[in-house]
């Protein structure tokens, strides 16, 4: 049975936003220093993307471990303290290949839609 | 009826009972969720998501009580069991290929199982590798316990058997205790080479799994 399109666009849609997760999470914290929740939030704005929030700290701690990104705890006056992360030499260094990758297989695909 | 708030930090103790308990219960869970992991990471990872549920909790509509923002917030954040399993099989997996004891290993790999096509496959193929490897190890010891059924037999009708075998008539063994340094020595080499190739596999899978 064939599926139909709009759910069968939907899912590819879901795949592709999880697959870049990770661009989009970093050139969001290239932009600046951010913590947890903001970053989620923003990458909820800027992608459609049906993900639980806390799906970000597992890629976050990994990025960490790696030494893409870094971390200080920030105290917030009468509040809960927070946790910001920052692009490190070699996460800039990532995120400026990937965004070459990211150009090139997106200019690719664009000849390849207009070749029809 | 709304609940009181604290505006400063949603998630201080002095607000609404039914709120305090829906947060307790769910830092519980994630402790429960966390519990492999060493006490220094476990203690940043709930400071983090204490502090992410005090900014969503202040992030939602004050027109609603406090247990609803709570709950609200909870809900988006998301069941630690489901969203931090890649962490911990990372972990798990980190710590295998790091310490390499037979329990470690098929705990790290067992984590990985079910983490899509690619990390079941890499699995398999490494908890396979590290059975047979060990199948030799046991049959190094053991063979000075059971001379009789452990090593490579020839049965009386010409065939040959290797490794433990039952009780049979007529069959002979060839390699007497040659089999305690063979199983050894066959054994640990691949042990220590799976371990190394281990630990290279371990960095790609968790990049490969944490985007899922």
């Amino acid at each position: 049975m064939i599926e139909p399109l709009p759910s069968a666009t939907a899912r590819w849609e879901v795949q592709v936003r999880k697959g870049v997760l990770e661009f989009i999470a970093l050139l969001h914290i290239r932009m600046g220093e951010c913590y947890g929740y903001e970053l989620i939030t923003q990458i909820r704005k800027t992608v459609d993307l049906d993900v639980t929030e806390g799906t970000i700290y597992p890629l976050l701690k990994r990025l960490e471990r790696e030494g893409v990104v870094s971390s200080r705890w920030v105290e917030v006056s009468g509040g809960a303290a927070r946790k910001y992360y920052a692009i490190t030499p070699h996460g800039e260094r990532l995120v400026a290949a990937m965004q070459q990758s990211w150009l090139e297989l997106s200019f690719g695909l664009q000849r390849l839609m207009v070749a029809r | 009826m709304n609940g009181p708030t604290n505006p400063a930090d949603p998630t201080l103790p002095d607000a609404d009972p039914d709120a305090e308990h829906l947060i307790d219960d769910y830092m519980t869970h994630a402790t429960r969720v966390l519990r492999g992991i060493p006490d220094a990471e476990r203690a940043d990872i709930l400071r983090e998501l204490r502090s992410h549920l005090s900014d969503s909790i202040a992030s939602r509509d004050l027109s609603t009580s406090r247990a609803d923002r709570v709950r609200a917030a909870t809900g988006h954040l998301g069941d630690p069991a489901e969203y931090l399993r890649p962490l911990i099989a990372d972990h798990l997996l980190q710590r295998s290929a790091r310490i390499a004891t037979p329990w470690a290993l098929a705990a790290g790999l067992y984590g990985q199982l079910f983490r899509g096509l690619r990390a079941g496959i890499v699995s398999v193929v490494f908890l396979t590798g590290y059975a047979v490897a060990i199948g030799f190890i046991v049959m190094g010891v053991f063979k000075v316990v059971f001379p009789t059924h452990i090593g490579l037999f020839v049965g009386s009708d010409g065939s040959p058997q290797f490794g433990i075998v039952g009780d049979e008539a007529g069959a002979r063994e060839l390699l007497g205790y040659w089999v305690v340094p063979l199983g050894l020595i066959g054994g640990a080499i691949p042990y220590a080479a799976l371990t190394m190739l281990l630990r290279r596999a371990a960095a790609q899978l968790s990049r490969s799994t944490t985007q899922r």
